[in-house]
């Protein structure tokens, strides 16, 4: 997204009525996230700002404590700290194969939690390696970590320990993962509605400039991109996921993007009418979503549906 | 003589974004804002900067390639030109090692070092221009390989501010262009009755500088034996305390920092611009309290180059 695209979703969030802002991070491309993520708490004022996510396996944990300190403080409480592993094709590309990624996981969120209230930090694993660090704060800080994640280690893993998800994936996926987070959370003895429940989905809004065949070609990049143990969660025909990954992978996803048909699109996606849309939405609260994050691709007339789609889900609350 | 000043240390960002503000008003052009081992990341910091001031440049760094990666550093320059505009510097070089050591960034040692930053230094430059990217990319520099490489970008920050140390970087260096900017960045503390022996926070801030030295310089400067105990000392404690402090020696270290009153600092600038030196970034403990800024309004107006 262009620095302007953003700048604007920055100063129209609050008038439009969202409650949140999600930066992505794509590892080596697009904009730097902290730089972005300052921007954009510069330009707002009440909107929550937070990261989804910040991959922990390229970036130095220091680096991740002091530009949360310094989100924190430039955005007065309103930062939120989204982190994940980052995707496997992704950290592959670079060269990194992380052997125990729950492991690190869990230990990057209690050494973030322990350096925001000032202690002085100790720790080797396989991604960190810390001697005697500290942000020499006065007082201490607090930033909600949400995970990012998707396998179901992780999941009760941020049922154990985060302070919110942000959960991607086909619907029947998405109810399943956050039945995995509640009962890890009553494990833990932690009350589950704490948990905040952000699902980040594809919306396509078919309904103003997006066409159908435009949605499949998306939807058919999304089913290649799901994960095996997110698959292995549904009951969509695995038979005809493996085609359109196949196809996409030897051909493209326009090509790809022949063999979804409604039902791979309704899984994979939010898309159709206006009306339509917005009960998916009322769909994903039923089931425990506190927020539901309207996703790029944002093109066509992106504000114009930011605008119409808002305003139907409030009217709809309402 | 352009004048700059290094924020940043453990100041929240509230101050920093006052600062720059005051700083600006008073004609300081440019700020720079400090990364790693600073407590706040300087990117993030920079866009509050850009957000509340008008006109200064903005600096940040330094950067260390080893932390982030050249094509992270690209990434948050890029960004920052992208929303707040053509107003910013960046500053790489190796970082500071021990500091990076302890977080887990093993930079190794010697020459491999400083190539490998070139290298880093030479991509960021390279991607940034090819980008249209209008930002001026500094070396942060003190030994003789830097120096003489630093040509290739648009300037160069010397972590010195001894007469004779700046007189041989400046022989070193192959200026190919009348735009390179050649600036000093030294440990500054600025006092109406300067006792460099009993300020703590300057002979800590001189000592950080003096241990980063080259060790091929040492000779050249006469720093051997107070150099050498210095390290094996910093070895021994495992952190720069004071007895490594003592061990080095305030010879040796007020010969890496500008400890002087406001009167004397107008000379200083004045010779170093007789020298050729067109910036000077004052650096930390100045502006870790809020006299420092006093101060700097002061000279700034005071001296008047």
């Amino acid at each position: 997204m262009s620095a302007e695209t953003t700048d604007w979703i920055a100063r129209h969030a609050e008038t439009l009525g969202a409650n949140g802002i999600w930066i992505g991070e794509d590892i080596g491309a697009g904009q730097d996230t902290a730089v972005l993520t300052a921007a954009i708490l510069l330009h707002s004022r009440r909107v929550r700002v937070g990261t989804g996510v910040v991959p922990i396996s390229i970036h130095n944990i220091t680096t991740i404590a002091r530009s949360s300190l310094t989100l924190h403080e430039i955005g007065n409480g309103r930062f939120a700290l989204g982190i994940g592993i980052g995707g496997i094709q992704d950290l592959k590309r670079v060269g990194i194969d992380l052997q125990r990624p729950v492991t690190e996981m869990r230990e990057t969120t209690r050494l973030l939690r322990a350096l925001w209230r000032g202690e002085r930090v100790t720790a080797k694993t396989e991604l960190i390696s810390l001697d005697g660090y500290s942000l020499r704060l006065r007082e201490s800080i607090s930033i909600p970590v949400f995970f990012g994640v998707r396998g179901p280690q992780m999941l009760d893993l941020a049922g154990r320990v985060s302070d919110g998800v942000i959960l991607s994936g086909p619907f029947e996926y998405i109810e399943k993962a956050i039945g995995i987070i509640k009962r890890a959370a009553l494990q833990e003895r932690r009350n589950p509605s704490e948990i905040e429940t952000v699902v980040w989905v594809p919306t396509i809004p078919t309904f103003k400039g997006i066409n159908e065949k435009t949605a499949k070609r998306i939807v058919a990049l999304v089913v290649a991109d799901t994960p095996k143990p997110v698959e292995a969660m549904l009951s969509v025909d695995h038979e005809k996921l493996a085609r359109i990954r196949n196809v996409v992978a030897s051909s493209g996803p326009k090509a790809g993007a022949e063999f979804v048909d409604n039902e791979v699109l309704d899984a994979f996606s939010i898309s159709g009418s206006k009306r339509y849309m917005v009960e998916q939405f009322e769909d994903l609260s039923s089931i425990g979503a506190t927020e539901v994050v309207l996703s790029p691709p944002h093109t066509g007339d992106w504000k114009g549906v930011l605008i119409e789609l808002i305003r139907e889900a409030r009217r709809s609350v309402s | 003589m352009e004048w700059g000043v290094a924020l940043n240390v453990v100041e929240s960002v509230e101050t920093t974004v006052a600062n720059s503000v005051r700083l600006e008003r008073a004609g300081i052009a440019s700020v720079w804002i400090t990364d790693f081992p600073a407590i706040r990341s300087a990117s993030p910091l920079a866009a509050a900067v850009a957000e509340m001031t008008n006109s200064c440049r903005i600096g940040i760094g330094l950067l260390s390639p080893d932390l982030y990666g050249p094509n992270h550093i690209i990434q948050q320059v890029e960004t920052l030109v992208d929303h707040f505009g053509k107003r910013f510097d960046v500053l790489i070089g190796p970082g500071d090692g021990p500091a990076l050591e302890r977080i887990g960034v093993d930079r190794g040692v010697g020459a491999a070092v400083v190539k490998r930053t070139l290298k880093a230094a030479t991509q960021i430059r390279t991607q940034l221009k090819d980008s249209n990217c209008e930002c001026r990319i500094f070396l942060g520099a003190q030994g003789p390989m830097m120096i003489e490489a630093s040509s290739s970008f648009d300037g160069v920050l010397l972590n010195y501010s001894d007469e004779e140390m700046i007189e041989w970087s400046l022989k070193k260096l192959k200026r190919n262009t009348q735009d390179f900017v050649i600036g000093v960045f030294p440990p500054t503390c600025l006092e109406p009755n300067p006792d460099f022996d009993s300020s703590e926070s300057i002979r800590r801030a001189a000592a950080m500088v003096a241990l980063g030295l080259t060790r091929s310089v040492w000779d050249e400067f006469g720093l051997e034996s107070s150099l050498r105990a210095g390290q094996r000392a910093l070895r021994e404690s495992g952190s720069l305390d004071d007895a490594v402090i003592d061990v080095i020696g305030n010879e040796t270290l007020h010969r890496f920092s500008v400890y002087m009153s406001v009167s004397e600092l107008c000379e200083y600038i004045e010779d170093l611009q007789r020298r050729g030196i067109n910036l000077v970034v004052f650096g930390p403990p100045l502006c870790k309290e809020p006299s420092g800024i006093d101060q700097i309004i002061e000279a700034r107006y005071l001296c008047g180059t």
